[in-house]
């Protein structure tokens, strides 16, 4: 039986997994899915906590984190792009302009 | 119409007319000197009329210069029977000068500057006498003072006169920094500075007679400066790299006169300032004294003239002191006079020389130079002190003021010091008279002797008929000038000196000119004398370097003011600049340490947000 708590979970290990992805990866789209993951996370916390609580605010909320998450991937693809003509690479240690 | 409303245009006629020469003079006959002569005549003509119109006097008036909230800082004219006996007298004296400089410069390149400077001079130097406030006397006692480091300097491309110009700026420089103290506390005690209120009651303006008393020493201090008194007396030898026309306005009505003026001027406040008085006569009869006897070494003409100034001036400064104000202006308006004259007469002499100096270079002039010749007897005589030449009249009365002194207050120094001063000025200006004039020259000359033409003459001979007609202003008979030049009741009356009193004056005076005569034509006495005993030689290098006044004070620039520099610039070099310069390392120590925290890498940005997240909610979790 899938309760609060098991989706919760699901939330919390997703959010994990994506630090985890953002932290590690050297790769630039990677990272961008990484932080799809962690925005996806939240939306499934709202949703949990509407579902289980009765309340239809965090609907909305998850809603809203949608169409956030979409308008992002969509920028972060684009600067991806950008980044990939200007240095001739997406490995993110490769790329340190602003080392002190 | 009344005349005295127009009384301040008599210094602001050179003053505005004095840039014409220099911008127009190349295209003028004598350089523009006739518009120098012409500015000088109108300033005379009015000054002149001054004396004979019936007058209120004081005339006093003022406009508003600055003004600051309730003070107000005014630009005055003050007119009265001393304002005006010294502004007709620099006047005429700069005429006659500048009618001279006609020939004796009329042939030297820059002469539009010169009669441009020759303008401003004179200028300054009436509106000094004529001003109303002490602030306007400051404007134009500056003037004064940069026209004559522009004048002595005239040939900048001497060295000497270059150097003689900065030493007499910056020696009197000295002296104004005293007199521009004591404006300033008189400012702050008094709230006002003009002249009506502080010559009437100085003692109810500034209360606290050690005030008083540092005010007039203050500006005292300014005249002796201005005035070549002990101890700032140095530029005025040197000053005689000028030309010989500038040292004339320079040693007769003008920059020495100032210093003079000036403590006449603010009289009042040196009566009611203990002490004040007592210093003036004991500068002044010291100046007086070693001047003469620094002019019995030297063999350069205009040297001695020099000295004899600073001595004659020392005069009129013990004057003062002693408080004999009429006979101290008397000597002014006559010292004035022969010295001018005397100057003239050796302009001359180095006109006809090609510039020669040295009186043992000269003689047996008298024959070939007649009014030249007679010009330098009269001022010499004059100078001297003999009847009835006008400096016998007033340096009598001096003397006599002196002895009087003593009687009063026991101290016999300035009558003695001035009493031998009579002695060694008579010896020295009659030593140059025979050796340059009279006896028969020693060297071979390059030049050929002859008169010099009307021009010069006619300045020369004027002024020797004022030499026979001033003194009879002033006589045990009949005073009309003392009465004529005290303008206030509050001033010392100076009594005529007894019979006795004025005969060993005089025979003092005759003495000095014996003992020259027995030395040098007559050689009954030997100079070499001197040269056998140590302590003769001792003497006279002593007189010869001027008492190591100039050796003193460059000793004081080089050991002192140097070590004293070296030590600022150490402070400077090291303390000041080390504090900031090890600020900026020790930043950008700091920045480089820094700037290792920033790596360019994405990763580790990420890592330490999430790190700061943590350590926030543990933060919150534990708190």
């Amino acid at each position: 039986m899938i309760g609060f708590y098991q989706v919760v979970a699901l939330s919390a290990t997703l959010f994990s997994v994506g630090v985890y992805g953002v932290l590690t990866s050297r790769n630039a789209v990677r990272m961008l899915m990484s932080i799809e993951l962690i925005l996806n996370s939240a939306n499934i916390d709202f949703v949990a906590y509407s579902a289980f609580t009765g309340v239809a605010q965090g609907l909305a909320l998850a809603m809203i984190g949608i169409g956030v998450a979409a308008a992002e991937a969509a920028i972060g693809i684009a600067i991806v792009l950008v980044v990939d003509k200007l240095f001739k690479t997406i490995d993110l240690d490769k790329i340190k302009e602003l080392r002190g | 119409m009344n005349l005295l409303h127009y009384a301040w245009l008599i210094p602001v006629f050179p003053l505005v007319l004095s840039p014409i020469p220099l911008l127009f003079g190349k295209r003028m006959a004598h350089g523009g000197g006739f518009v120098a002569i012409a500015s000088l005549t109108l300033s005379t003509i009015l000054s002149l009329a001054l004396f004979f119109v019936k007058k209120p006097l004081p005339y006093y008036s003022t406009l508003h210069w600055v003004s600051s909230g309730v003070s107000y800082i005014d630009l005055g004219i003050y007119v009265d029977h001393l304002s005006e006996l010294m502004s007709a007298l620099t006047a005429f004296i700069s005429l006659l000068i500048l009618v001279y400089s006609l020939e004796y410069m009329g042939h030297e390149e820059g002469l539009p500057r010169y009669w441009t400077e020759m303008m401003v001079f004179s200028g300054s130097m009436m509106g000094l006498a004529l001003a109303g406030t002490i602030i306007t006397m400051y404007v134009f006692w500056e003037l004064v003072g940069v026209c004559s480091y522009l004048l002595i300097g005239f040939w900048y491309t001497k060295p000497e006169a270059a150097a003689a110009a900065k030493k007499a700026f910056v020696v009197t420089r000295v002296g104004d920094v005293g007199f521009l103290v004591a404006l300033v506390i008189l400012y702050l005690n008094a709230h006002t500075l003009s002249l009506p209120s502080l010559l009437s009651n100085p003692s109810s303006l500034v209360i606290s007679p050690v005030v008083r008393t540092t005010i007039a020493l203050g500006i005292f201090v300014g005249a002796i400066g201005k005035s070549a008194q002990l101890p700032l007396h140095t530029w005025l030898p040197d000053a005689m790299e000028g030309p010989t026309t500038v040292s004339a306005l320079i040693h007769s009505a003008t920059m020495v006169a100032a210093g003079v003026y000036l403590v006449a001027r603010l009289y009042p406040l040196f009566q009611v300032s203990p002490y004040a008085l007592e210093v003036v006569a004991l500068v002044g009869a010291l100046s007086a004294f070693l001047a003469s006897t620094m002019a019995l070494v030297s063999y350069d003409l205009k040297r001695i003239l020099a000295y004899s100034t600073m001595s004659q001036l020392g005069y009129m400064m013990a004057g003062l002191g002693v408080g004999a104000f009429g006979a101290s202006m008397f000597h002014l308006l006559n010292h004035a006079i022969f010295k001018s004259m005397l100057f003239l007469s050796a302009g001359a002499v180095l006109h006809v020389l090609g510039g020669e100096r040295d009186i043992r270079k000269m003689g047996g002039l008298f024959r070939k130079m007649k009014v030249t010749s007679l010009a330098f007897l009269f001022g010499a005589l004059a100078l001297s002190g003999i009847f009835p030449f006008n400096g016998f009249f007033s340096k009598d009365v001096i003397i006599g003021a002196a002895y009087r002194y003593g009687l009063t207050t026991g101290d016999y120094l300035v009558y003695a010091l001035t009493l031998v001063t009579a002695i060694l000025t008579a010896f020295y200006i009659f030593r140059a008279f025979f050796i340059a004039y009279v006896l028969p020259p020693k060297v071979e000359r390059q030049f050929e002797v002859h008169e010099v033409p009307r021009v010069m003459t006619v300045p020369m001979v004027t002024l020797m008929a004022l030499t026979l007609i001033t003194g009879w202003l002033w006589t045990p008979f009949d005073d009309v000038f003392q009465p004529y030049v005290l303008y206030s009741d509050a001033l010392p009356l100076t009594q005529e000196p007894t019979l006795v009193l004025s005969v060993s004056t005089l025979i003092a005076s005759l003495a000095g000119i014996f003992v020259a005569y027995s030395v040098y034509p007559r050689t009954w006495i030997k100079p070499e004398l001197v040269e056998k005993t140590s302590l003769g030689r001792g003497i006279r290098t002593l007189l010869e370097k001027g008492y190591y006044f100039d050796a003193s004070y460059n000793a004081f620039a080089r050991g002192v003011t140097s070590g004293w520099c070296a030590l600022l610039d150490f402070f400077d070099r090291r303390v000041i600049d080390g504090v900031v310069n090890g600020i900026a390392a020790a930043t950008l120590k700091l920045g480089q340490r820094v700037r290792k925290i920033e790596t360019g890498r994405v990763r580790n940005y990420a890592a330490a947000v999430v790190l700061g997240v943590i350590v926030i909610l543990v933060i919150l979790v534990v708190g």
